[in-house]
């Protein structure tokens, strides 16, 4: 058939077919839609906690694992040393290794407090930091002491400071050397150790630099807060660790934290699991129940077009061309409730991130995902419709005339 | 001399229908022929297996003894495709409660003849066009089906049988529902369209539609006499 009438034919049937029973294919339309809209929801929380994974593990540094001293309850904490990561970057030579202290300090000037990273030329491009501006530490920073510092991007705007310009840390003045863009602050309190996060007014300084901020002695200079083992790319992180832990057994095995990319992200897979089941579990339940609405709808059709049916038959419709008007007409359903369904999800995912900051994504996938399984739907429940109306015999039809 | 072959011939056909008190019998081995030119009017009281007879003519059901030639091609044993490809272009047929589609026009009733043949706009809406003006309605083509009157949705449902020439135009009690002088309009169109050469097999139990055809035969219990 030419496309154009076969197309205005399809046109005029799915238009009829729809207006034909006004009220139940609203019923239908509607019951699709809310199910539509709830799994839009969960497939948005479900991306949402996905971006936030990949945010952490960037977060953390790819292929990153961190070693802390162990919170004790009543007892202090088993010191971590700088040696400790020496000894690791000696016995890992292909692992990147790098320690760091950890300090707030006051700036009177406005009154704020900026965080102080005493650390080596490795920590930057371990943690996937990067670069805006100047260089980043090196080694002979490190080996001489050099009053040179790295500070974030935030810190340079807040003190219109640039590379070459002088800042001054507890009465003793720093040469930037360099600005850097440090992660988004994704790891957040309650998903995270506190001690490996670093907020946005960060200063990077040689752990060797004279200075000894809150009257610390020369040993306790020498204790690290964190120390980040970055694993090849090659190797898994979940390999190294035991060897790592073996190293570092003088601390006691219950003397450390480790902190890999699995137990950083296993909060958020509990979360993915739990939405997983009980959202998906509702959008499921919604649209079985919209699926069973459309093809009661259908039944009825199929029950009220009889004569249609038969008039179609006897100019010439084969079973499959019934069979197809129907179906069609049910994926038109369901097509349509999908889209409205999604377009009120993706006005519910708006209001929720900006209200609430909950992580809420919609994306490509979001779209086809819902689009795909209507039309799924729209094939699933029809088909029984679809076959019983193909299969009644065009006299039998048209007796009911 | 050679024999022109009938447009639809029927050997022995009977068919029967489950029913909860065990199978009827409608059709008790039916012959019959048509042929070429030909208005056959076939009449018999309610029940008599008028309609199950213009069904199996019209190939929208099959017997279930005998055989049914339509054209000299025997239509009972072929392939569902090849059936619905004869009900396209070889018969038109005229129900009794019309069977149009109301929301739409007269026109474009009579252009939904072609909803599973296809072909080129513009020839689809000549011939609809032409198919109005031979039943005499070519000014209510625009007019949706459900004003017009019960006269004028008989020929529309006539125009859409013949819109595509077929060999054979069945119609089943055509004036049933339709006041006297509505009957003959639309009887007068069937006429006129004999006169013009299409077969046509009729079936009503109205007898006085007598005159308009050229040959009766009565139904009566399941078996078709002259």
């Amino acid at each position: 058939m030419s496309v154009r009438p076969a197309l205005r034919f399809w046109t005029r049937d799915l238009w009829e077919g729809a207006r034909s029973e006004p009220g139940r294919v609203g019923l239908s339309f509607l019951a699709v839609a809310i199910g539509f809209t709830a799994l839009t929801l969960l497939l948005a929380v479900l991306d949402g906690l996905r971006a936030r994974a990949q945010d952490l593990v960037r977060e953390l540094g790819a292929n990153v694992m961190a070693v802390l001293p162990a919170p004790r309850e009543g007892d202090a904490a088993i010191p971590l040393l700088r040696t400790q990561g020496e000894r690791l970057a000696l016995q890992l030579p292909e692992c990147r290794v790098s320690a760091l202290r950890r300090y707030e300090v006051g700036m009177p000037a406005d009154k704020s407090r900026v965080t102080v990273l005493a650390t080596d030329e490795f920590l930057l491009p371990l943690r996937g930091w990067t670069l805006e501006a100047g260089r980043n530490l090196d080694r002979r920073d490190v080996q001489e002491g050099a009053r040179h510092v790295v500070i974030s991007s935030a810190l340079a705007r807040r003190w219109k400071a640039g590379i070459g310009s002088l800042v001054s840390l507890e009465q003793t003045s720093f040469r930037v050397v360099g600005i850097a863009a440090l992660g988004g602050g994704g790891l957040e309190q309650e998903t995270v150790d506190t001690r490996i996060q670093t907020g946005e007014q960060v200063v990077l300084l040689p752990h060797s630099a004279p200075v000894a901020w809150g009257g610390e002695s020369r040993e306790e200079i020498q204790r690290a807060d964190a120390i980040f083992v970055q694993v090849p790319p090659d190797k898994m992180v979940a390999d190294v660790l035991p060897v790592a832990r073996e190293l570092l057994d003088d601390a006691g095995k219950e003397g450390l934290s480790w902190i890999t990319p699995d137990i950083l992200l296993r909060g958020v897979h509990r979360w993915q699991n739990a939405v997983r089941l009980a959202g998906g579990s509702i959008a499921l339940l919604c649209l079985v129940l919209g699926g069973t609405t459309l093809m009661s709808l259908m039944l009825a059709n199929v029950r009220d077009r009889l004569p249609e049916i038969g008039l179609r038959r006897a100019l010439g419709a084969t079973r499959r061309d019934i069979a197809r008007l129907f179906t069609v007409e049910a994926c038109l359903v369901t097509g349509l409730a999908a889209v409205a369904g999604m377009g009120l999800a993706g006005l519910l995912v708006e209001v929720i991130r900006r209200r609430f900051g909950v992580p809420l994504q919609l994306g490509a996938a979001q779209v086809l995902w819902p689009l795909g399984l209507a039309v799924a739907l729209g094939i699933v429940f029809s088909y029984w419709p679809a076959r019983l109306a193909a299969h009644i015999s065009p006299a039998e039809a048209l007796r009911n005339e | 001399m050679k024999l022109e072959t009938p447009v639809l011939r029927m050997d022995g056909v009977c068919k029967s229908f489950p029913s909860p008190a065990g199978r009827v019998e409608v059709l008790k081995g039916v012959d019959l022929e048509i042929r070429r030119g030909e208005f056959v009017m076939i009449t018999g009281p309610s029940g008599s297996g008028k309609t199950t007879l213009l069904h199996i003519g019209a190939l929208l059901d099959f017997p279930t003894v005998g055989r049914v030639l339509f054209d000299g091609q025997e239509v009972s044993g072929l392939e569902e495709d090849r059936l619905c490809g004869l009900r396209k272009r070889t018969v038109g047929v005229v129900f009794q409660r019309f069977c149009l589609l109301s929301r739409r026009t007269a026109l474009e009733n009579v252009l939904f003849r072609f909803r599973y043949v296809g072909g080129e706009d513009r020839e689809n809406r000549r011939a609809a066009v032409e198919a109005l003006e031979t039943v005499g309605l070519a000014e209510a083509a625009d007019r949706p089906a459900r004003v017009l009157s019960a006269g004028e949705m008989q020929r529309v449902a006539i125009a859409r049988a013949i819109a595509l020439r077929p060999d054979l135009l069945l119609a089943d009690e055509p004036t049933g529902n339709l006041d006297a002088a509505s009957a003959v309009s639309v009887m007068e169109c069937f006429r006129r369209l004999n006169e013009a050469g299409l077969t046509v097999l009729l079936v009503t139990h109205n007898e006085g539609l007598l005159r308009y055809a050229s040959r009766h035969l009565v139904c009566a219990e399941g078996v078709l006499k002259s």
